[in-house]
């Protein structure tokens, strides 16, 4: 045996291929092959094998000139040039013909090819080894039948998952599997193989032992088509799916920069919509057809790679996302039970393939944000405030304040007001000084001081390549944002992914994510600091004219903080711009995510997969006020005192305060599933059924340190056990103890299955069902399960054989109806308590509140969909979508009913009594307006969704309730969940220029009758729904050559908002006014042209109330947004297949680009409660793998 | 085949042994109130059983005025409220109702609860006490809600006067329905003497109730049924347990609040806020201030001068802003006195109120009360109960009781030149239920 080659420079590869060599010919194949799997999965565990096969596979292309020369002087500078080895025994030696070759930058197969042409014998590809072999006597003639194997891929070398392979002219059929493999045994030679995919040409290939890789073309017109979908649980052809299902591709995704995913995903996801406005229950105000819960948690299950993803969703990179499935109706849900009834967001990161040579992606980009439109707002202008102060003052509305032993603040225009009343200030100095506040708007303080341009910086470098045997992936991403107010994120994350075939049977796999981030503190966005009397006055100064940082008034009054405690006490003047410096500290997140996966194939039919997953989630948050900040002085301060002897005790020490949490997740995955694949002639089963177990323990942990010592972190000892005089007031109060713990487990088991059955390509009829069983607290065991069921029905009319329409040839129906459940996890059966993490003061004992009160009747709510759908093509390809109709009915629940406060458990309980049914339309269409040099697409989607509540208790005798609030679920019967109510209007009094309503059909301006119990619904005014009834989004896509471009448009209608309007309670009591003051009614007459009413003394917060709640105040939410332009050129060569990139672009995207047509009038962003994100433009590079 | 049994029998195993795994709590800090301890620690919830006692009474009473300017500062419920109208006096969903029967839950909770624990000889005493707390706490919570929605205790009207509601138990379905006032006295009586049977002595702080404070709250009781033989006897029984008085004289009267929390006074704390009665905004009525004799230390030690002719009330027991709402031995004290006057036994009376005022004037400048008229005595008694007792809820079922037996006081009050009055025995005495209590429960409102 000729050990010919071999040096790699990388000691552990050099020894494995001399190892391979010396045992070479014993026993190559199998015993081998199994050693090397051993090696590599050791490789793997140390990640050294990316940095190896990254060089071994590169640089392929050859440039060679060579007369005559020996065949192993050859092999010597292919591996020189390619990195690949060769091995050759010494026969082969002896039997080879010298070669003459002359190429330049060829293909090494191509030049492997030309050296053997002559050769008595060939070679055959061995993961990175070049391996000469002995021709076979050809023995295709006498064998009439043979076992036939081959792999299918699409343009881009990505495996075809669920692919049709038939025997042309036999009923014989199979689907490619998860890798795009198929094979057939005793097939004759003279056979032809059809092998079709849906959006592909269909092709016939001659029938060949080892068909090797086929690539297939896309068909005419087909872009951007996904072809399967991914549950989370299984790969699913989309052809044979009878769910609902949106799939969101890597393109599309990659059309917007950002640093979360979540926020990419509107106006994009058919049927997906994001509430800014109620955002009740969390879960980033996702909406996925509707809200099925009353009060139960609102966000769809996310799932990540499999598991749901327990973490924060920021932590995730968008660079490492291939693709996103939303699933919409139940039959996609119900696989995964208790959880899905919101819907589910399944996220797929990307993964290595095998066979693929090494490819590296980098991404990077750079976004500005601008800086919030502060005058978006309508606010009081500056000098109407003052006229309001001055009005106050003569009412005499501040002399509780000053007199009061608070000691609380007052402005600076009503300081001067009572300088000048004492005679401390003549009246033309109060003058003077009162127009300088005038002509001063704290906005632009904050425009120039605060606000700054918002950052945000993203790269991402990805590896991956793959044997047949092995592939893996490896990125790495980097994101760092700097906001509006200057603070500062970063975050790093780490991603290694690998897949082994350890046998032909038994695949391995092991992925690892880590994110590490970190946010830091800014600067404080003053407008929303709240004084002891209300928020900052609009002309308050934060710097002087030479931009030098002034003190501003912040909980007591300056005249009496400059007398107290005969300057023994420290210094109590707040200065925003110099305090942000003295807070340090910020949010740090620890996140590993690591599964392991085994999938071991028992017989060619049915394969086990065992998987793994454990999720570890720290986040730290440090706050650290220093000894300087204004909390300090002023903690240190409140809690001093004099004793008889005017000595100072403090019984907070001086020195900065450190604030801790702490907090713990920790997840942990199990899953054993077995997948069923089998097919019988024109019948098909697909199925699988499996088991798992889901826990969650979250911990967490609060900590307060007074008085530490920045120099030599020492730190101070303050008494929680007795109370200490206040030194403003002289009540007497607790040190506020900051320690405390949380915990808390969840835990699921669940059971599920699921089978499709396919006749003929033509019919699927699919069923699931699934278990779940949670620890959730107070149930016994047996009523804890909560079983969910789907099925559903899929005709694929236009592969019926009387179907022969040319026009439209795809036609398919589908439809599904299934239940899928949701719970509150607060909500449980049994009266618990829950201990104060802080025992009494006063007996140093636990104490308890109550946290549920017993209710047996309580279950889960169950969600019920029936889902219709039909999916066409028309010729060509050149328009195709889907219409889907929907109902949903959510029944059972979880509704907070009003109850008696004789009860003596609050305003309302929890009762399983709600239900409402919500009717919708998904519609899709994806046109190819152009094709050929100049490409233009166009996708459009339509959502309509309406709902309708059909038992609640009787919400008619709480009006009021439905009017506060931005948006409040009202849950009328017979009316949307979220509707739109006010109160009738009859104008302003022309008198005195009240608002009036009506009462029982009479002018009134009673108004706690006018809102009180007897108002019943029908006296109010139904506007519509208050969530938008039609959504959708239209996106182009333009290229022409190198370039690309793409825009898309959202819109929202049939909906209804309250506009923020004038309450002079808040104005008085909050300093918190409504530009409308300016256009308030202040003399008969003015009635006929303002509905704003008159400044009334005292304030009436009924009168503001039903102001605030009347007709005239909600607005027609409908609008058009732009909600991104993407700008592309493509920079790599046009050479295909010939680059380590496939595709190297250069983008400029800018988004949020605002509202384009709004029905209101008013220039209201509906969408935000108050300033809407600013716009932003980003400029980035991307490299495709 | 059999492979695959192989792996589907374990993961059978695993999913049917889970019973234990889907046990555990999902939130440590959670618990089913079952032992002694967890009822204790709801019972020492102080936020809900000891500091969130209503202000309703002493904002319809007329021992404070707010100037006008204030009165427009306040909220538009509380104004209503302080000029004695009858729609929206209470906010609609924390308020004074809502808190009295939360406290009524809590202690319905303890005493099902407790049902559940078996009384052993080895927790016998630990039962008992908590038992006794529970009791406690529903009678003082069913007593300050007759105090402001029912009419005084009459015994010849007190069956078919409508009271308010007594729940008993922690069915929040049960319906809730108006008891006569008879049956609801008649609660509070039974429940104050299961707890006095059950409350030790005295209690490890004065944030929990004793027998001495059970026994004073029961007098209380008593005395605003008129029923004063009763009271008497349970004055003097709470008198016995404890009965020191704090001497005035040691107190700084230039301290912002010169009394101390938890003073030797104090039987069992709890206060009602008091927003619009704070020192600053409340001016005490001058007719009251004017009681006050120079060497009363009272008249420096409850109230600021503010230096413009009006006082302020710095008198709590709470040592703050607060205002005390609980049971203190100068209120025990007088009530033994007042049933002494009125049971005519003169001397004692007398003695009892000698020994409060003693206490309460500049050190030798006090000269002993004699007289031998009983309604001179009684009279005595009850000015010193007014002096004395301000700003504790105490002065509305006292004027609520006394106008029963025909003192005729009358409230009025001038805002912004209007004038507002209450006439004696009117139904202007029994405040409006709260507006959304009425229409979920349908209850009859009072009128």
């Amino acid at each position: 045996m000729y050990k010919f080659y071999y040096t790699n420079g990388y000691g552990v590869t050099s020894y494995i291929r001399k190892s391979v060599a010396f045992i070479w010919k014993n026993a190559w194949s199998h015993s081998i092959r199994k050693w090397l799997m051993k090696i590599n999965l050791t490789c793997f565990i140390l990640l050294i094998a990316f940095l190896q096969t990254a060089l071994a596979a590169n640089a392929q292309k050859i440039s060679l000139s060579k007369n005559n020369a020996p065949l192993t002087e050859i092999f010597r500078e292919l591996r020189k040039q390619s990195g690949y080895d060769f091995i050759i025994n010494k026969n082969q030696i002896k039997m080879a013909k010298s070669v003459t070759i002359m190429v330049s930058g060829d293909d090494l197969i191509n030049v492997l090819n030309k050296c053997f042409e002559y050769q008595p014998f060939t070679y055959v590809m061995e993961e990175k080894t070049i391996v000469v072999v002995n021709k076979k006597p050809e023995q295709i003639q006498v064998i009439p039948s043979l076992g036939v194997k081959g792999r299918l891929v699409d343009e881009n070398g990505k495996p075809l998952v669920g692919a049709s392979v038939s025997i042309k002219g036999t009923d014989r059929r199979t689907l490619t599997n998860d890798n795009g493999e198929f094979s057939f045994s005793n097939v004759n030679e003279k056979e032809i193989l059809l092998v079709s995919f849906i959006g592909y040409e269909t092709i016939e290939v001659s029938v060949k032992a080892d068909l090797g890789t086929i690539k297939m073309t896309i068909g005419a017109g087909k872009l951007d088509e996904v072809a399967v979908i991914s549950t989370g649980y299984q790969q699913l052809p989309k052809e044979r799916a009878t769910g609902s299902f949106a799939v969101i591709s890597n393109k599309v995704l990659n059309e917007q920069v950002g640093t979360d995913i979540i926020g990419r995903l509107e106006g994009i996801v058919n049927g997906y919509s994001i509430d800014r406005k109620s955002n009740g229950g969390g879960g980033y105000g996702i909406i996925i057809r509707g809200i099925s819960t009353l009060r139960g948690i609102r966000a769809p299950l996310i799932v990540l790679d499999n598991f749901p993803y327990e973490g924060d969703i920021d932590n995730i990179n968008p660079n490492d996302i291939e693709s996103v499935t939303v699933l919409k109706d139940a039959a996609a849900a119900s696989i995964w039970g208790a959880r899905a009834g919101n819907g589910v967001v399944v996220i797929t990161s990307k993964k290595a393939k095998y066979n693929s040579a090494l490819k590296v992606a980098f991404a990077g980009s750079f976004k500005v944000t601008d800086k919030p439109k502060l005058f978006y707002e309508n606010k009081i202008s500056v000098s109407d405030f003052v006229q309001v102060e001055n009005f106050l003052f003569d009412k005499g509305y501040f002399n509780a304040i000053e007199t009061g032993t608070d000691r609380f603040a007052l402005s600076e225009a009503v300081e001067l007001r009572i300088a000048a009343r004492d005679g401390k200030l003549s009246a033309s100095e109060l003058t003077r000084k009162m127009d300088l506040l005038r002509s001063h708007d704290i906005r632009d303080d904050l425009d120039r001081y605060i606000f700054s341009k918002a950052t945000a910086q993203q790269y991402s470098l990805s590896l991956n390549g793959g044997s047949d045997k092995r592939n893996w992936l490896a990125s790495f991403g980097a994101d760092k944002n700097i906001d509006a107010l200057g603070t500062s994120f970063s975050r790093y994350s780490l991603k290694a992914d690998q897949n082994i075939k350890v046998t032909d049977k038994l695949t391995l796999g092991a992925n690892l994510l880590f994110t590490y981030s970190y946010s830091d503190r800014g600067r404080e966005d003053v407008s929303k600091l709240n004084t002891t009397t209300g928020s900052l006055p609009p002309y308050t100064r934060l710097a002087d004219d030479n931009g030098n940082p002034l003190v501003v008034m912040r909980n007591y009054r300056s005249s009496y903080l400059s007398t107290i405690g005969n300057g023994k006490l420290l210094d109590w003047q707040y200065v925003p711009l110099e305090d942000y410096k003295n807070i340090s500290g910020g949010i740090g997140v620890n996140s590993v995510l690591a599964s392991v996966r085994a999938a071991y194939q028992l017989t060619d039919w049915l394969k086990f997969t065992a998987s793994y997953q454990l999720q570890r989630e720290e986040t730290k948050t440090n706050t650290n006020y220093l000894e300087n900040s204004y909390m300090v002085r002023e903690m240190v301060n409140l809690y001093s005192s004099f004793d008889a002897n005017g000595l100072l005790k403090r019984n907070i020490p001086a020195g900065s305060i450190r604030d801790r949490a702490l907090s713990l997740l920790t997840a942990h995955n199990g899953r054993g599933q077995l997948d069923f694949n089998k097919y019988f002639g024109r019948h098909s089963i697909v199925a699988l059924a499996g088991a798992e177990l889901r826990s969650t323990v979250i911990d967490g942990e609060t900590k307060r340190v007074y008085g530490v010592n920045e120099s030599t972190l020492t730190s101070g000892v303050v008494d929680y056990v007795n109370p200490y005089p206040t030194i403003i007031t002289g009540n007497t109060a607790f040190v506020p103890n900051g320690d405390g713990f949380t915990g808390s487990v969840s835990r699921f088991v669940s059971l599920f299955a699921n089978a499709a059955y396919t006749f003929d390509d033509r019919y699927t009829l699919s069923l699931s069902a699934r278990r779940d069983a949670s620890n959730l607290f107070g149930l016994a065991t047996n009523d804890k399960w909560n079983p969910l069921f789907s099925s559903g029905f899929a005709w694929n009319v236009s592969r019926e054989k009387f179907y022969t329409s040319t026009l439209l040839p795809l036609l398919k129906l589908r439809m599904t109806f299934g239940a899928s459940g949701n719970t509150d996890p607060k909500g449980s059966a049994a009266t618990s308590i829950i201990f104060s993490s802080i025992n009494s003061p006063y007996t140093q004992s636990p104490y308890a509140i109550f946290n549920n009160y017993n209710n047996p009747e309580l279950k889960w709510e169950r969600i019920y969909m029936f889902n219709a759908g039909l999916d066409f093509g028309f010729k060509g390809n050149r328009v195709k979508g889907s219409i889907e109709v929907f109902r949903k009915k959510s029944v059972d629940l979880l509704a907070l009913s009003p109850i008696d406060l004789t009860a003596g458990i609050g305003t309302t309980v929890v009762k399983n009594t709600g239900s409402i049914q919500g009717d919708g339309i998904d519609l899709e269409v994806n046109t190819v307006n152009m094709a050929g040099k100049f490409i233009w697409t166009t996708d459009f989607f339509l959502n309509y969704y309406k709902d309708r509540v059909m038992k609640n208790y009787d919400a008619s005798s709480n009006v009021r309730a439905m009017v506060n609030g931005n948006i409040t679920t009202t849950g009328v019967v017979g009316y949307p969940l979220f509707s739109m109510f006010s109160y009738k209007w009859a104008g302003l009094d022309p008198q005195t220029g009240d608002p009036q309503g009506i009462q029982a059909g009479i002018v009134s301006k009673n108004y706690t009758a006018l809102f009180g119990n007897t108002l019943r619904i029908e006296d109010m005014v139904y506007h519509g729904p208050a969530l938008p009834v039609f959504s959708g989004a239209l996106g182009n896509s333009f290229s022409y050559g190198r370039f690309s471009a793409s825009f898309r448009l959202s819109f929202k209608l049939g909906y209804y908002f309250r506009k923020p309007s004038l309450s002079y309670n808040s104005l008085f009591v909050g300093r918190d006014g409504n530009g409308e003051f300016a256009s308030r009614w202040q003399k008969p007459g003015d009635e006929a042209f303002t509905n704003v009413p008159s400044m009334v003394y005292p304030a009436s917060s009924s009168r503001d109330e039903f102001y605030y709640g009347a007709e005239i105040n909600v607005l027609n939410g409908d609008h058009v947004r732009m909600q991104y332009i993407n700008i592309g050129f493509d920079v790599s060569g046009n050479k295909p297949g010939k680059k380590l990139f496939s595709q190297a672009k250069v983008f400029l995207v800018a988004s949020n680009l605002g509202i384009i047509w709004r029905a209101n009038r008013e220039g209201i962003d509906p969408d935000f409660r108050a300033i809407p994100d600013p716009k932003n433009i980003a400029i980035g590079f991307r490299t495709n793998l | 085949m059999k492979k695959i049994f192989y792996i589907i029998l374990p993961s059978l195993l695993v999913t049917f042994s889970c019973k234990k795994f889907l046990d555990e709590k999902s939130d440590r800090s959670l618990a089913i109130a079952e032992t002694l301890a967890d009822q204790q620690s709801l019972l020492d919830h102080y936020q809900v059983l000891n500091q969130a006692d209503g202000n309703s009474a002493e904002i319809s009473s007329t021992d404070f005025y707010l100037t006008d300017a204030d009165f427009s500062a306040r909220l538009e419920n509380e104004r209503n409220m302080y000029t004695w109208q009858r729609a929206n006096i209470f906010l609609p969903d924390l308020n004074e109702w809502g808190n009295n029967y939360r406290a009524v839950y809590r202690a319905n909770s303890v005493i099902e609860n407790l049902a559940k624990i078996p009384r052993t000889a080895a927790n016998a005493s630990q039962w008992d006490n908590v038992s006794g707390q529970a009791y406690f706490y529903r009678a003082k919570n069913i007593l300050k809600s007759l105090y402001v929605w029912a009419p005084a205790y009459d015994s010849a009207s007190a069956g078919t006067d409508l009271g308010v509601p007594l729940r008993d138990g922690t069915d929040f379905n049960v319906p809730s329905v108006r008891a006569t006032v008879a049956e609801g006295y008649a609660q509070v009586l039974a429940d104050l003497k299961v707890s006095i049977r059950c409350l030790p002595p005295v209690a490890v702080h004065v944030i929990r109730p004793s027998k001495a404070a059970a026994f004073g709250l029961l007098a209380r009781a008593l005395l605003s049924m008129r029923r004063y033989n009763e009271a008497y006897l349970y004055a003097d029984s709470s008198l016995k347990l404890k009965s020191e008085l704090m001497d005035y004289n040691t107190l700084n009267s230039a301290s912002t609040f010169p009394i101390p929390r938890f003073n030797v006074e104090v039987l069992h704390d709890s206060y009602f806020t008091g927003v619009p009665l704070s020192n600053v905004r409340a001016k005490t009525d001058p007719q009251l201030i004017a009681l006050y004799e120079p060497n009363d230390l009272r008249k420096v030690i409850f109230f600021n001068d503010n230096r413009n002719g009006t006082y302020g009330f710095k008198g709590s027991y709470e040592g703050a802003t607060t205002f005390f709402a609980g049971v203190a031995v100068d209120e025990v004290l007088l009530i033994r006195a007042e049933c002494l006057a009125r049971m005519n036994r003169l001397p004692e009376a007398l003695t009892d109120l000698n020994k409060l005022l003693r206490n309460r004037y500049k050190k030798n400048t006090f000269t002993e009360r004699l007289s031998s008229d009983q309604e001179v005595v009684k009279t005595m008694v009850l000015t010193e109960r007014r002096k004395e007792l301000l700003m504790r809820g105490q002065r509305w079922p006292d004027v609520k009781r006394l106008n029963k037996e025909g003192a005729g006081i009358m409230f009025s009050r001038i805002v912004k030149g209007v004038n507002y009055s209450l006439v004696p025995n009117s139904s202007g005495f029994v405040l409006p239920i709260p507006e959304q209590v009425i229409e979920l429960s349908g209850m009859p409102q009072n009128l």
